[in-house]
């Protein structure tokens, strides 16, 4: 008796679930994330063990970030003078929220004239590259200053010169010669990092650009509308054979993709505000009013 | 032209000379045969004589031995054998050390056991087939290891003889090489008395005898050796047929050195000289015939002689360039006397060779110098001369050469007066010629007539003899013909004579000839009527002939008659036939009445059913060997003339009936008569029937449908024909049977034709439908296997129609009604559709229930819609799984295994995916739906076998409706809620496999609970909490699956037996579901850095369930879950964590340190467990390697760990020296308190560690300040343990 009144009290526990989860909005993503997530995190997590164990000094991250930068970085002065002028704005926001990094390292900000590049990404020793394409999607220096301070303090939790530190330990680099760097290509850093990494990025960009008097809307902002566009790319599955098909192209490439979904991101991003208790109400400032205005007339 | 002329000159010489050398070769084989007969004879003879002596000597042996005489020796074989010294017991070694091989191919046979007492040694001879010869005395060559051999009396030089040597040297002595030793081929057996040893034996080279030489081979041949015995050639030329031809040349170049040569010369000169010559020739030729050497020669020569010397007497008339006589009749005279003379001379010598050289030279001579008819009179003295000396010397095949001489000397002269034949040209030399050719048969058919015969050889010679006389006379004759209307009365009358000839008293008595010239003169005859007579005139008249002398063989019970009538109807029946063949022309393009043809056939068919019937019936007797055959085939041709008669008379439609009915008069006849030739005919005529009827009874190809009224009258009629012809044929002869069958399938054949014809497309099915039922009613009433036979034809027919016309009707009637109609016929008639005694009745059963089902189930896949189709085949399958329940029909569950695995199959690849909705209601769920809750009905239902009932193969059903229902489950619920549903599901399982005991049903339950596992890894865990959300979707749907897992858990461990304890089972696995989703959910949930923190509390929870409940299973969990703690703490709380550490002392101190509390702070729990476990013995793999025994190793070295790395990685370098050295004291007390030896040394490393740590970094890298306080923290802590070890020493001597 006693059993059949617990079963019956479990399918009543199960049958509320149920009624719970049918109500929701068919809006969860069926997918392997949970344990490509969880292999990917196991996985970084180990990879940092020997990190800690071939750390370099932060004078070798300088000195192999600017033979790095050198590749890829224009030696030519700025072709327009609004260009120009934008570069000098980007290095402005970047020197504001750099000075509230950890790491006293030389940061320098670096504009990529090109308006199909919606990307930034940084190298080791303090160079942070943004893409124009990029900078068109933003409608504030807060959501500017969120996005210098994620790949600021790529570099100033190590992430960067972790690549480095693998790629040399991996291909036996010797990293005091500048032939040896110019080895490493620059796709490790232009492709992301490790989902943590991307995480903790976030979380203390949020941070420093709020200590640099940015307002966090800024970085929900930027999440908001990257989640937004995403959802509008997801198709949802609707029968199981669907899901499977999709389960299995996401197994493949969920474990490979750098970037965690927007969505987690801005949830992360919620999180830290309401923890650290942001001044999530402080006014917005507005971008460049004469890079609008330029390219508003083009 | 000339070729031509050379060519027949050749021919005509060639024929005598091939005659000559095969009448030369046949003497000289007849005489190497008598010669080798005579030797074969001889050597029979010795072999005889050899094996009379041999017997006699064993016999002689076998008494002096004293044993009873062995039986007959076989027959020596090839095969040479060896004396075995096995064989021979009681030997000694030296007289084993002989061994001898008989050169003979004597066979040894066992030496019997040796008795001392028996025989004397000397007299121990081995049986064998050695030739035993008399004592023979061996010659003694001086040598004591030399035994030298007797000599064979009479055969080949010793040499030949192999010696085997001997093994060990053999001493004799003269006195000892006694005679017995001699013939004894083995060794002796040794003295029983041993002052008197026996010396052993010589060896004996036994001498081949005349007996053993015959059996040796002879030496094998070389290919050359060979071919020059097979091929004489030296022989055959030069000694033999050179000679012959020599003289042949000779006498030929006289002959025409009389006509060409020597023109100079006058005629007398010329006969002069040639005379000389044949004189000389003739001369030569007796004188030298008396000397051996000469013998052919001489008789070469006598011969050449005597023709050259005719030639000359033909010559001095007949050849102008020799001309000297003017007188016929005296060159006649002295031709004959000449020829008499020849043929007086040459009788002496009784040589064919001579004789038939001479009369060849004769014949040639004349050939060759011939000019007029007249001089062709020398050719019938010649033939006379033949024929006087084969009948005297019975030399038949001279005869044969004359024959060929004779006509082929007249053909030579009217070839070369008319070279393309005489025909169309005047003849005025006919009649003589045509006398002097009617001579030449004469004289040598009167030869044939007169002769007697005594071997059969010589019959067989002369038979072709008389053939050759009547065949070139025929051919000559035609060659000179100038009318050939005339030649009807030459043939008749030769043939006339012939057969007069045959009849007269001397041939009768010689049978041989009598049937010769009687078939002879037949033929003639009745080949000379299409020489006047045409048409059906000729058939007539050999038919008229024919039945007479039929009639008269009977009459005179005179077989050549008989068969000679037989065999002329025969040939006319062939050529009535052969005729016949312009009523198949004619019959191509019209189908006018033939009335005339029609009436002659038919009559002729009557004359040959007579011969055949009748008269072989009546006179049986007369028809045993050859005419029996014959007069069946007259039987035949009467069929084939009735036949071609019948389509004569009859036309149009009305020939398939007339044949019909020839064939049931045939069939009717075969019943009565018994004849199976009959029915043969009667088959015939039906496949007649059958094409013709099929070709144009049926009129399928008519535009117009003018013959349908006659369609509608023969196609019954021809049925019911061969209806009848079925009954007439029906007997139990099996010969009859195949027919029976045939004209059985026909009649149904012409009624299915006709309704296929005749009845609307949507109509024949069920016309046909209900043939087949009638059919098979019939035939299990009549009990004739042909109309169940027809029926399931029928079936598989009307099957088709249904499927190729019926389904595609646009009348639901036409489609429903057919197919019902059919399927229910199928069902109704599945048992009775064969005889009842059928072996194949229960397949046929079978077969027609699937028919049927196959049916209704086509008809619900055209009808129904495309997603019905699933529910109404399962619904469907149900039924039939019902009503075999009820009427017990043996193969309807297997139908309803494959309609329900075609459901199945439907809904996989269809149902399953569809979307689309039926009055709301999503039709995958209905249809689906409905198949499910019939495979669960059809698991209860369905009939199975005893042996797939025990093995519980029904509950393939239950797999699949389950593994549906997890699919529908999957579909028609919310991603997040899939896993909740599949874990009810799961539970319902197993509640009702627990209470139905089912254990298949258990185990579908542990499926689902397992995929609704999987599934929280896909969906649940990762499901975000939405706005308005107060409790995370995770929590709230993964936490009743937990549940769930816990509950069924519970479910079964109370049903563990004692024996079920510590052994790996389904529960275990259940339960780690629990726990794996709780973990799971803990991962998820809990923010990354307290993930450790959760699953601490986790694990003791785990632990005080093990101490609660007294599971060991929850150990296993919790020490698995405490080392995902130690990985998860060490990999992401202290490597993975940030490199700044500033201010963080929660993130980086606290979780790690909180959850090492706690997990030390279970360990009174460990300490108990380990109470309570360690007397276990019967631990299960994950218990022991989990360390059931020892979980408080497990609690304290884990946060220990844990601890241990944080301080290295998150300490301040110059802090972790000191923090180690604290925590090893701590340890140290804690071990000292827990009287555990294990943490105390733990401890004492760890402060080891810190020593180490100092001297080799800290004391040089350390700043000031944190070295001293290093150096003196540690100091102070090491004093401490070194104290409380002081203190305690006695303690932990005693723990340790």
């Amino acid at each position: 008796m006693k059993s059949v009144l617990a079963m019956v009290a479990i399918l009543l526990i199960a049958g509320v679930a149920l009624y719970l989860a049918q109500q929701r909005k068919r809006e969860d993503v069926v997918s392997v994330n949970a344990v490509v997530d969880a292999a990917a995190d196991w996985q970084r997590d180990l990879t940092r063990v020997p990190m800690h164990l071939t750390r370099i000094s932060d004078e070798q991250e300088t000195r192999i970030g600017d033979q790095l930068a050198k590749q890829y970085a224009s030696t030519e002065p700025a072709e327009t003078a609004e260009l120009a002028a934008m570069e000098r704005y980007v290095n402005d926001v970047g020197a504001r929220v750099a000075a509230h990094a950890k790491r006293k390292l030389a940061f320098r900000f670096h504009l990529i004239p090109n308006v199909d590049l919606v990307n930034a990404f940084a190298l080791p020793g303090g160079h942070v590259f943004i893409g124009q394409g990029l900078l068109d999607q933003m409608t504030s220096e807060d959501e500017l200053a969120f996005v210098l301070g994620h790949e600021i303090e790529h570099i100033d939790h190590y992430h960067a010169v972790e690549r480095v530190q693998i790629e040399a330990q991996l291909n036996k680099l010797n990293l005091d010669i500048v032939a040896a760097v110019a080895e490493i290509p620059i796709s490790l850093w232009q492709d992301g990092y490790s989902k943590d990494q991307e995480f903790e990025a976030d979380r203390e960009g949020i941070r420093i650009a709020s200590a640099a008097g940015y307002s966090p809307q800024g970085a929900v902002n930027m999440l908001e509308r990257w989640t937004k566009l995403r959802n509008e790319y997801v198709i949802h599955a609707e029968t199981p054979t669907s899901e499977l098909s999709q389960l299995a192209i996401q197994g493949l490439t969920g474990y490979f993709r750098t970037h965690p979904l927007p969505s987690e991101r801005l949830a992360q991003a919620n999180q830290v505000i309401a923890q650290d208790r942001l001044p999530l109400n402080r006014p917005l400032k507005p971008f460049h009013v004469e890079y609008e205005v330029t390219s508003d007339e083009r | 032209m000339e070729i031509i002329v050379v060519l027949i000159g050749g021919f005509l010489l060639g024929i005598p000379i091939v005659a000559i050398v095969a009448l030369v070769r046949s003497a000289n084989t007849r005489r190497i045969l008598d010669e080798n007969s005579y030797e074969y004879r001889d050597k029979i003879s010795d072999l005889t004589g050899e094996i009379a002596k041999l017997r006699r000597e064993l016999e002689d042996i076998a008494q002096r031995v004293g044993q009873p005489a062995p039986a007959p020796s076989p027959a020596p074989t090839a095969a040479t054998h060896k004396v075995n010294p096995a064989q021979a017991p009681m030997q000694t070694p030296a007289q084993t050390a002989a061994p001898i091989e008989h050169p003979t191919r004597a066979t040894i046979v066992p030496l019997p056991p040796f008795s001392p007492s028996q025989a004397p040694p000397s007299a121990a001879v081995p049986e064998t087939q050695v030739p035993l010869k008399p004592p023979t005395p061996t010659p003694w060559s001086g040598s004591i290891d030399t035994v030298v051999s007797p000599q064979p009396p009479r055969t080949e030089p010793a040499s030949n003889v192999p010696v085997v040597p001997t093994s060990q040297p053999v001493t004799a002595t003269k006195a000892e090489a006694r005679p017995a030793a001699a013939v004894q081929p083995l060794p002796a057996v040794p003295n029983p008395q041993p002052s008197a040893p026996q010396p052993p034996s010589p060896p004996v080279q036994p001498t081949p005898t005349r007996f053993a030489a015959l059996q040796e081979e002879p030496p094998r041949k070389s290919f050359a050796e060979r071919l020059r015995a097979t091929l004489p050639l030296e022989e055959v030329l030069g000694m033999n047929l050179f000679a012959k031809l020599g003289i042949i040349l000779l006498v030929l170049g006289f002959a025409l050195l009389g006509r060409v040569a020597l023109i100079s010369m006058g005629p007398g000169a010329r006969v002069a000289l040639i005379y000389a010559a044949a004189g000389v020739l003739l001369g030569g030729g007796i004188r030298l015939e008396g000397k051996e050497r000469y013998h052919l020669v001489g008789r070469t020569g006598i011969g050449g002689g005597w023709a050259l010397l005719f030639f000359t007497t033909y010559a001095m008339y007949h050849v102008p360039q020799m001309a000297i006589m003017s007188s016929s009749m005296l060159n006649c005279v002295l031709m004959l006397v000449v020829a008499v003379a020849m043929v007086a001379h040459t009788l002496r010598y009784k040589s064919q060779l001579v004789t038939g050289l001479a009369f060849l030279l004769a014949f040639s001579t004349v050939a060759i110098s011939q000019d007029s008819v007249y001089a062709l009179s020398a050719g019938v003295i010649l033939a006379i001369g033949i024929v006087a000396i084969a009948l005297r010397m019975r030399w038949y095949e001279l005869e044969v050469f004359g024959i060929l001489a004779s006509f082929g000397n007249h053909f030579y002269w009217l070839y070369r007066l008319y070279p393309d034949g005489v025909a169309g040209h005047p003849f005025p030399q006919f009649w003589p010629s045509a006398i002097i050719l009617i001579l030449y048969w004469a004289i040598f058919r009167t030869s044939y007539i007169a002769r007697t015969i005594q071997i059969p050889r010589d019959e067989t010679i002369s038979t072709i003899a008389a053939l050759l006389n009547t065949m070139l006379l025929g051919l000559v004759m035609k060659f000179q013909s100038t009318r050939p209307e005339l030649a009807f009365y030459g043939i008749l009358a030769i043939g006339a004579a012939e057969f007069f000839c045959g009849q007269l008293p001397r041939t009768r008595r010689r049978r041989p000839a009598f049937i010769l010239l009687t078939v002879m003169g037949t033929i003639l005859m009745f080949a000379s009527v299409p020489f006047k007579f045409s048409g059906n005139n000729i058939a007539l008249f050999w038919m008229i002939a024919a039945e007479i002398l039929l009639i008269a063989g009977i009459a005179q019970l005179e077989v050549v008659f008989r068969r000679l009538g037989l065999l002329a109807g025969l040939l006319t029946g062939l050529l009535i036939l052969y005729e016949s063949q312009h009523i198949v022309e004619f019959r191509q393009n019209s189908e006018a009445l033939l009335l005339q043809d029609g009436i002659l056939l038919l009559t002729c068919s009557i004359f040959f059913y007579l011969n055949s019937l009748f008269i072989r019936e009546k006179w049986t007797s007369l028809f045993d060997t050859f005419d029996g055959p014959i007069a069946t085939a007259q039987g035949y041709i009467g069929c084939a003339t009735a036949f071609l008669g019948v389509w004569g008379l009859f036309t149009g439609d009305w020939t398939a009936v007339g044949w019909s009915l020839l064939m049931l008069g045939a069939a009717v006849a075969a019943r009565y008569l018994n004849n199976k030739h009959l029915i043969v005919q009667a088959s015939a005529l039906l496949v007649a029937v059958t094409v013709r009827e099929a070709v144009f009874n049926c009129h399928l190809s008519d535009l117009y449908p003018h013959h349908v009224a006659l369609r509608l009258i023969t196609l019954p009629l021809l049925a019911a024909v061969c209806y009848g012809t079925a009954w007439a044929l029906s007997s139990v002869n099996d010969l009859r049977i195949a027919p029976r069958t045939v004209v059985l399938w026909a009649g149904t054949a012409s009624l299915v034709t006709l309704a296929w014809a005749e009845l609307p497309p949507m109509g024949i099915a069920c016309a046909w439908l209900a043939l087949a039922v009638t059919l098979a009613l019939i035939g299990r009433r009549t009990s004739i296997a042909e109309f169940s036979y027809q029926e399931h034809v029928l079936i598989a027919l009307v099957a088709f129609q249904l499927f190729a016309v019926n389904i595609y009707s646009q009348s639901p009637i036409e489609r429903y009604l057919p197919f019902l109609a059919c399927a229910a016929a199928l069902y109704a008639i599945s048992r009775f559709c064969t005889l009842k005694e059928a072996s194949y009745r229960r397949p046929a059963a079978w077969i027609h229930t699937w028919g049927a089902t196959a049916l209704l189930a086509a008809l619900a896949w055209n009808e129904s819609p495309q997603l019905w189709l699933t529910a109404i085949w399962a619904l469907f399958a149900l039924a039939l799984a019902i009503v075999d329940r009820i009427f017990d029909v043996e193969e309807l569950p297997y139908q309803a295994h494959l309609l329900a695995l075609l459901a199945v199959l439907r809904a996989v690849t269809l149902n399953l995916y569809t979307q689309d909705k039926w009055h709301g209601v999503d039709l995958q769920l209905l249809t689906v739906g409905t198949l499910i809750a019939a495979l669960y009905a059809m698991a209860v239902w369905i009939r199975m076998p005893k042996s797939l009932r025990q093995s519980e193969v029904r509950h393939l059903y239950t797999w699949v409706a389950s593994a549906l229902a997890a699919w529908l489950l999957w579909s028609e619920l919310q991603p997040i809620s899939v896993a909740v549903g599949l874990a009810v599901f799961g539970l319902l399982l197993f509640e009702f496999g627990t209470w139905r005991q089912q254990r298949q049903i258990r185990l579908q339950a542990y499926v689902a609970l397992a995929a609704g596992f999987a599934r929280i890894f896909f969906v649940n865990l990762t499901a975000a909490t939405l706005p308005g959300e107060a409790l995370s979707p995770r929590i709230y749907t993964v936490a009743p699956i937990a549940l769930i897992y816990f509950f069924v858990w519970a479910q079964l461990q109370s049903s563990k037996t004692k024996a079920d304890i510590g052994r790996w089972s389904a529960a275990d696995l259940i339960a780690y579901f629990g726990t794996g989703s709780i973990a799971a959910l803990l991962y998820f949930q809990t923010p990354a850095e307290w993930i450790v923190f959760a699953w601490a509390i986790l694990a003791v929870a785990l632990f005080a369930a093990t101490l609660l409940l007294n599971q060991e299973v929850f150990h296993q969990q919790a020490a698995l879950l405490v080392a995902a703690i130690v990985g998860r703490g060490l990999a992401h709380n202290i490597f993975g964590g940030s490199y700044f550490v500033d201010g963080d002392w929660r993130g980086n101190f606290v979780v790690l340190s909180l959850t090492a509390l706690l997990l030390l702070a279970a360990l009174p729990i460990a300490f108990r467990l380990r109470k309570r476990y360690a007397d276990r013995a019967d631990l299960s793999f994950l218990s022991r390697y989990t360390a059931l025994k020892y979980p408080e190793q497990i609690l304290f070295f884990a946060p220990i760990i844990l601890i241990s790395f944080m301080i290295v990685v998150k300490m301040n370098p110059g802090m972790v020296t000191l923090s180690w050295g604290i925590e090893g004291v701590i340890v140290i007390v804690l071990g000292l308190l827990a009287s555990q030896r294990s943490y105390r040394i733990t401890g004492l490393l760890l402060l080891l560690l810190c020593v180490g740590k100092i001297v080799f970094r800290d004391a040089w890298q350390l700043d000031e300040r944190d070295r001293y306080i290093t150096f003196i923290a540690l100091g102070a802590a090491l004093t401490l343990v070194s104290t409380l070890y002081g203190r305690y020493r006695e303690i932990v001597r005693r723990l340790l």
